[in-house]
């Protein structure tokens, strides 16, 4: 590679931009080239691309003769032809995203083919790949100043991931997801860099194909106390890779609403070729193992796993009124998925559809999700330089859930309170007879445009983002916490429509200077319907609808609110080895107050390809040091700003008016500024990859719900730009091939990720409260858990002291990832993944209520000396943690720290000779999920989260199922 | 040629275009509509005056039974049988400030929506009518007994973000307020508001300890009069709360208290058992232990509370002529309020005044004073008040189905809210 030749560099950057426009370049060329090359002497090149690991067929992957303008791309099975070689040597190299690329030298003869395969292997990180989230259209990864994480399809290729969350968790640093609990279609949180946000949410920004989705959890299911999530819509069977941005020095061209970073999912493309088909299917089932306190001291699971000793702990008889008649409210849950998909087409045309089903049953009784869904993407190409795509998919969702977590009427709540629960004569089957449903339909559709004159490059996304969610929750006649019955359904519906048009201007100053000038805008409108029906007291038994009840209400919600920017960015390239980049965006929102105007985002960033200098070492291999600044931010939400009034009745249904927001004129957006700094490479030929980053970001006029003066008369809050927070990070993520030969493969890969949080300025405020004693407060982490604790622990035969202590962050601050995967003879494939958060704390409702109660197990002993008066001997400790009548969430507030054994799957790719002849492969896997976990918490498990699929930013377990194991059996035909 | 320049006619078009809408449309552009939201100017209309006075009788009512709950599991009242954070923490008689934070923002949200919306149909309202309307007599009567509340609930009051003050600034801003609803309900002839008023001012005077005014506008409330708090099963928010949280979900009991010990039959104090009825789902409370005894007084999420009455009334005439050492009169108004219910009479007058013991059986004039109050508010929202006044012994120490109190003194009053400690720089230091 030259150093300092721009027009090869500008060549190869505009090859790059787009590997859609360079394929059709070369197709458009083809016949000019052919033309030109019947005057000399050609042959012809072939051959196949394939994973160098696994031996999949590798579709799309580009395929160019090093020094001329030939090339092309791989077809729908991998094979690739290129015709009118000129004869002689040449270097053909094949790149693909998300793989190493690779260079073969050929002869070619006049007249002659040759044939010429190639093996990729997985590279995590490759300064060439081209990058699209955060940068204006489409930048090599060597030109942008900050880190982007980037998960592929071939990573994920002998993974067991069933959903988005699947493919992030664990394998990309500064990304935290959370498993909520067990119960099928429950959404998980998603944090980019921590919280930086008390009232906007903190859920990253979600793009699919360039469009924006919905990311707000859908509505419903209150009594399950956890909502399904948008993201989980999209079937990974459809997946080609996902991008990641985490903070505001990469969102800046974002804008408003992008301060939690954005994740950016890449759909498959058609390629040409006769149709290429592909069939998967899941088998399996989950299953939930020992729940709560160790078996030693909790031998039934809270009654949860065993119904038995229900009463009396030495009566194995004495069973749980209600209980299934296999002795345990735990079943395993079978699973069955089934995706067929065809990819092909020609020069002009190409398409990838697909198609899935599914169904899920959860590990407690009537639990359960089925699912289905299409796609459809397609490719023009009109002329060589104009290109379009239309991508469309529909989902189907069927959720059935049980009463869970915080409510009187919940399975575990009733269950594990043993005899000191709500249901009459203890029989908690009586709960199962509420319904729960939640019926989601999605719907994406959006036309891409590459248009390229000359030196300017245009491109338009435009779409549609359209769910619908139809939730019904029915209690039925004679139900036990109500006994004439009530049913409440909503139906809720939120349309986002995207326009988002980039233009790029390359052009060059001499032979060492590059430029590109970018410029576009954006505007996306948001609409949300919601109509929530209840129906009161029905006259008798069987099915209802709302308006069974002899009592009705009725609630709608309508919003309608639009966000739009522009933004201008130069880069400036120096001897295709370091780039400078500076941008401006400024945007209008709704939601703004009539005073504040736009709000500017600025951002700048450098990267260097430090390893391509000749004073560097070539022992060390590829490596970039970048730096980069940026801004973004998020706006407040509908009518923030407004002096505002509800509607509500009084006097028995008379019209009636009620304060709602004070106001705020020159309400704006709160503004993330984040400097972040680091370096990546490469060594040993790609075998060992790194990535570190360290990141700073400063949250200003951060919104804070200000409490309103009460005796002043307006007594709710009210946003102000008052509150500044802080976080900073390290970042690490390392890969390494620790062998490679014909039979053997082994990779051994890991992640390491720290968010330190603070709130620095509350605007005055000492405390917010967000409920279950999380809490925001200058000088502690976003949030902290504070709560009363013991102050006298150690004294033995004393009466507990208590004061209120600041226990820590509610959110993990470290995460840690661990992968490797064996593969022997390209057939046979070990995988492992695990997965650790830690740093922060977790309450246990569900203790601290047990406690209370006199029903939790590593309580007894000391509880049965409390009843016996022989407290004597007992330290205050033990009183504050085991005592009902002193007891406090506090005492039960404990490090949630844990590692868990995230997945673990065997592939074996079946040998082609096995195989009927119109198969081209086929894998068979066995595979399983959270199978093991260790941790020192006490309560139910540390990933389980009242609430925490709907973007609250307090944590707390009380009764919630814990995230179950999955075990299994997949098969996969290419034919 | 040609086409690169035709080319270039439509790149630059479009550019011009997104630019161009997207900078100068944007006035219109970014409008935000939500149907549901009142804007404040939207307000200043005649016909919507009646919304507004309507809207402070829902913010009454909407805080008023809350504020019940919590003072029948902090006093005697009720036995805190559930689970709730908050119940563990009253029935052992206590209360902080963070507890207080809704409270204080019911009873200042009621005072000040009745308040400011006076101010704006006397000032903002063009073509309002203010004088000798009921709906003026009326928004007056919801600013004195929310004023009224305020003295009766909280330890100390504070107005438009000033300094703290005794109860007695609440009760003393309250009677102004009652006699223009006095002056404007008697010009619209609105008689039920006038005696109201009348009671409200009775309440206010007890508070200040003037028995004598007290006594005076006691007489002019008939014993079967009754003003209530509205409730209703229209909407969840107009919902009674008591009867939500003792018969939807069983929160607070009867057990073990002087209302167990009255009787399930009892006009004044009907209570379920629930160990003994199927119309209960189930025998216990929410902690699992406590039998439920369901109050009736409040039957239905629709049940109106009481905000003043001719048996409170006579009541204060009793107690006025306990100062006044008149046991005979004393006895005398507290047989009319049982006979007003229909109830046995006490055969003769107390032979003393006595004190507050506690004491189920005790027959000294203060004693039947606080078991007939007790028994004829019961569930009102007033129990702590007296209390507070009277010093009553079960602040010292007193317990309900074995839950003992945290400190040797419960809370007799709601102290200073957390909320007005961070906002208001003349609270700071006042939170507990």
């Amino acid at each position: 590679m030259s150093n300092t030749s721009f027009d090869a560099w500008a060549g190869r950057t505009l090859k790059r931009v787009s590997t859609l426009a360079l394929a059709l370049g070369f197709a458009v060329m083809a016949p000019w080239a052919a033309g030109q090359a019947s005057a000399q002497a050609t042959g012809t090149v072939t051959g196949t691309v394939t994973n160098a690991t696994t031996g999949a067929s590798i579709a799309g992957a580009q395929i160019s003769i090093v020094g001329t303008q030939l090339g092309t791309l791989t077809n729908n099975v991998g094979r690739f032809i290129v015709l009118n070689v000129p004869a002689g040597t040449h270097t053909v190299r094949a790149e693909f995203i998300g793989y190493g690329a690779v260079e073969q030298e050929v002869n070619v003869t006049a007249g002659g083919s040759i044939v010429v395969d190639f093996g990729l292997r997985s590279e995590a990180i490759s300064l060439e790949g081209v990058v699209v989230t955060g940068t204006a259209g489409a930048a090599r990864r060597r030109e942008i100043g900050n880190s982007i994480s980037q998960v592929d399809a071939a990573a994920i290729e002998n993974q067991p991931v069933t959903n988005v969350g699947d493919i992030l968790q664990g394998r990309a640093a500064g990304v935290t997801i959370m498993d909520n609990g067990g119960s099928p279609g429950t959404g998980r949180t998603i944090r980019l860099r921590g919280n930086n946000s008390v009232s906007q949410g903190n859920q990253p920004l979600i793009y699919v194909d360039g469009l924006r989705i919905n990311n707000d959890a859908y509505p419903g299911d209150p009594e399950n106390n956890q909502a399904a999530n948008p993201l989980d819509d999209i079937r990974p069977e459809d997946i080609e890779r996902v991008e990641v941005v985490k903070g505001a020095a990469a969102t800046t061209l974002y804008g408003t609403e992008a301060a939690g970073g954005v994740i950016q999912i890449f759909t498959k493309r058609g390629a040409s070729g006769a149709p290429a088909w592909n069939f998967s299917m899941d088998l399996g089932m989950n299953n939930m193992g020992h729940v709560g306190p160790d078996e030693d001291v909790n031998p039934t699971g809270l009654w949860l796993n065993d119904c038995t000793y229900f009463t009396d702990p030495n009566d194995p008889d004495d069973v749980q009124p209600g209980c299934p008649e296999s002795g345990s409210w735990l079943s395993n849950g079978f699973i069955q998925n089934y995706a067929l998909s065809v990819r092909g087409g020609n020069d002009r045309v190409n398409y990838f559809l697909s198609g899935t089903w599914g169904d899920e049953e959860g590990v407690l009784p009537n639990q359960g999700q089925r699912q289905y869904s299409a796609r459809g993407n397609f490719g023009f190409s009109v002329s060589e330089n104009l290109n379009f795509r239309f991508n469309t998919a529909y989902t189907h969702r069927q959720i059935s859930w049980v009463p869970d977590g915080n409510n009187a009427e919940g399975l575990l709540l009733n269950v594990m309170r043993g005899w000191r629960d709500y249901t009459p004569d203890h029989d908690d089957s009586f709960v199962l007879d509420m319904e729960l449903e939640n019926i989601i339909d999605h719907f994406t559709t959006g036309l891409n445009m590459v248009w390229t004159t000359g030196s300017l490059t245009h491109r338009v996304n435009a779409g549609l983002d359209w769910s619908t969610a139809d939730y019904a929750e029915e209690r039925p006649w004679e139900f036990f916490y109500v006994p004439l019955g009530n049913r409440e359904t909503e139906q809720w519906t939120t349309r986002k429509l995207t326009f988002d048009y980039s233009g790029a201007w390359d052009a060059d100053f001499g032979s060492s200077f590059s430029n590109q000038l970018s410029f576009g805008a954006q505007i996306f409108d948001d609409f949300i319907n919601s109509t929530n029906g209840f129906g009161y007291d029905f006259a008798g038994p069987g099915d209802k609808e709302v308006d069974s009840g002899a009592r009705t209400e009725a609630f709608e919600t309508r919003r309608y609110k639009t966000t739009g920017g522009f933004f201008v960015q130069d880069m400036f390239g120096i001897s295709d080895l370091l780039f400078i980049t500076a941008g401006l965006r400024l945007d209008g929102h709704s939601a703004f107050g009539e005073d504040f105007g736009w709000a500017p985002y600025p951002k700048i960033s450098a990267a260097w390809v430090i390893s391509d200098h000749q004073w560097f070492p070539e022992s060390l291999g590829s490596m970039r040091i970048r730096s980069a600044y940026g801004e973004s931010g998020k706006a407040p939400g509908f009518f923030d700003s407004e002096r505002t009034w509800d509607a509500v009745s009084g006097d028995d249904a008379q019209p009636a008016v009620t304060p709602a927001n004070v106001g705020n004129p020159e309400l704006g957006p709160e503004r993330t500024a984040e400097i972040e700094a680091g370096f990546e490479g490469a060594l040993w030929d790609g075998r060992f990859t790194y990535e570190y980053t360290y990141y700073t970001q400063n949250t200003s006029d951060a919104l804070i719900p200000v409490t309103q003066t009460p005796s002043n008369g307006f007594v709710g809050t009210q946003l102000e730009n008052v509150g500044e927070i802080n976080n900073q990070g390290h970042e690490l993520f390392l890969n390494f091939n620790l062998w490679q030969s014909e039979n053997w493969t082994w990779d051994l890969g890991g992640r390491l990720a720290t968010n330190k949080s603070e709130v620095k300025d509350l605007g005055g405020l000492e405390s917010i409260s967000l409920g279950w004693r999380n809490y925001v407060r200058p000088g502690e982490p976003l949030p902290v858990y504070c709560h009363d604790v013991v102050q006298n622990g150690d004294e033995v035969g004393a009466i507990p002291e208590f004061d209120e202590e600041c226990l820590g962050s509610s959110y993990p601050t470290r995460n840690f990832g661990l992968n490797t995967s064996l593969t022997f003879a390209r057939r046979l494939t070990l995988d492992v993944l695990g997965e650790g958060q830690s740093g922060h704390v977790l309450n246990s409702g569900t203790a601290y209520q047990n406690v209370r109660r006199g029903v939790w197990p590593p309580c007894l002993d000391i509880k049965a000396k409390i009843d016996a008066g022989d407290t004597a001997n007992l330290t205050a400790y033990e009183r504050a943690k085991c005592d009902s009548k002193y007891v406090t969430y506090g005492m039960w507030t404990e490090a949630a720290d844990f590692f868990k054994l995230r997945s673990v799957s065997l592939s074996y790719r079946i040998p082609d000779n096995l195989l009927p002849g119109s198969i081209r492969g086929a894998t068979l896997r066995l595979q399983g999920r959270n199978l093991w976990v260790s941790t020192d918490y006490p309560g139910l498990d540390p990933e389980t989260f009242e609430d925490g699929s709907r973007d609250e930013l307090f944590r707390q377990e009380y009764y919630n199922i814990p995230p179950s194991r999955r075990f299994l059996f997949s098969l996969k035909i290419d034919f | 040629m040609k086409y690169s320049k035709k080319l270039a006619r439509i790149r630059n078009t479009i550019v011009a275009a997104v630019a161009i809408v997207t900078m100068t449309g944007c006035s219109d552009f970014f409008d935000v509509t939500n149907p549901g939201v009142i804007l404040d100017a939207d307000l200043n209309s005649v016909r919507g005056a009646l919304a507004l006075v309507t809207g402070m009788s829902s913010d009454f009512s909407e805080g008023y039974d809350g504020a019940a709950f919590a003072v029948a599991r902090l006093s005697d009242e009720m036995a805190g049988s559930g689970s709730y954070n908050s119940t563990g923490d009253f029935r052992r008689g206590d209360f902080r400030s963070d507890d207080a934070n809704g409270y204080w923002n019911d009873i200042q949200r009621a005072r000040w929506v009745a308040e400011d919306g006076l101010r704006r149909m006397r000032d903002d309202i063009e073509g309002f009518p203010f004088d000798n309307n009921e709906l003026t007599a009326r928004a007056y009567l919801l600013a004195g007994m929310a004023n009224r509340w305020f003295g009766e609930t909280f330890c100390q009051i504070i107005y438009e973000a000033g300094e703290a003050q005794p109860k007695s600034a609440a009760f003393n801003r309250a009677l102004p307020q009652f006699d223009e609803a006095i002056k404007h309900g008697g010009g619209a002839g609105a008689s039920d508001i006038v005696t109201a008023a009348r009671g409200g001012k009775m309440q206010a005077y007890v508070g200040l300890g003037d028995w004598g005014n007290a006594v005076t506008m006691a007489a002019l409330v008939p014993t079967d009069f009754v003003y209530e708090v509205v409730y209703s099963d229209n909407s969840g928010r107009e919902q009674n709360e008591i009867f939500n949280e003792t018969h939807g979900r069983y929160e607070m009991s009867a057990y073990d208290t002087w209302a167990e010990l009255n009787g399930s039959e009892s006009k004044r104090t009907p209570f379920t058992d629930c160990r003994e009825s199927p119309l209960c789902s189930n025998a216990q409370g929410a902690d699992g232990q406590t039998p439920h005894l369901r109050q009736e007084k409040y039957d239905s999420r629709g049940s109106n509370m009481v905000m003043v009455s001719g048996v409170e009334a006579r009541l204060v005439e009793a107690e006025a002529a306990i100062a006044n050492n008149d046991l005979t009169l004393f006895h005398s108004k507290i047989n009319e309020v049982r006979a007003h219910y229909g109830l046995g009479l006490y055969p003769n007058a107390p032979t003393e005044a006595g004190d507050f013991t506690g004491d189920w059986e005790g027959d000294s004039a203060r004693e039947i004073l606080d078991r007939e109050r007790y028994l004829s508010l019961w569930l009102d929202g007033r129990r702590l008040w007296d209390m507070h006044r009277w010093d009553h012994p079960f602040l010292d120490g007193g317990s309900i189905a074995g839950y003992t109190p945290r400190a040797e003194k419960r809370t007799s009053c709601f102290p200073m809210a957390d909320s007005e400690c961070q906002t208001n720089p003349n609270a700071s230091g006042l939170c507990i």
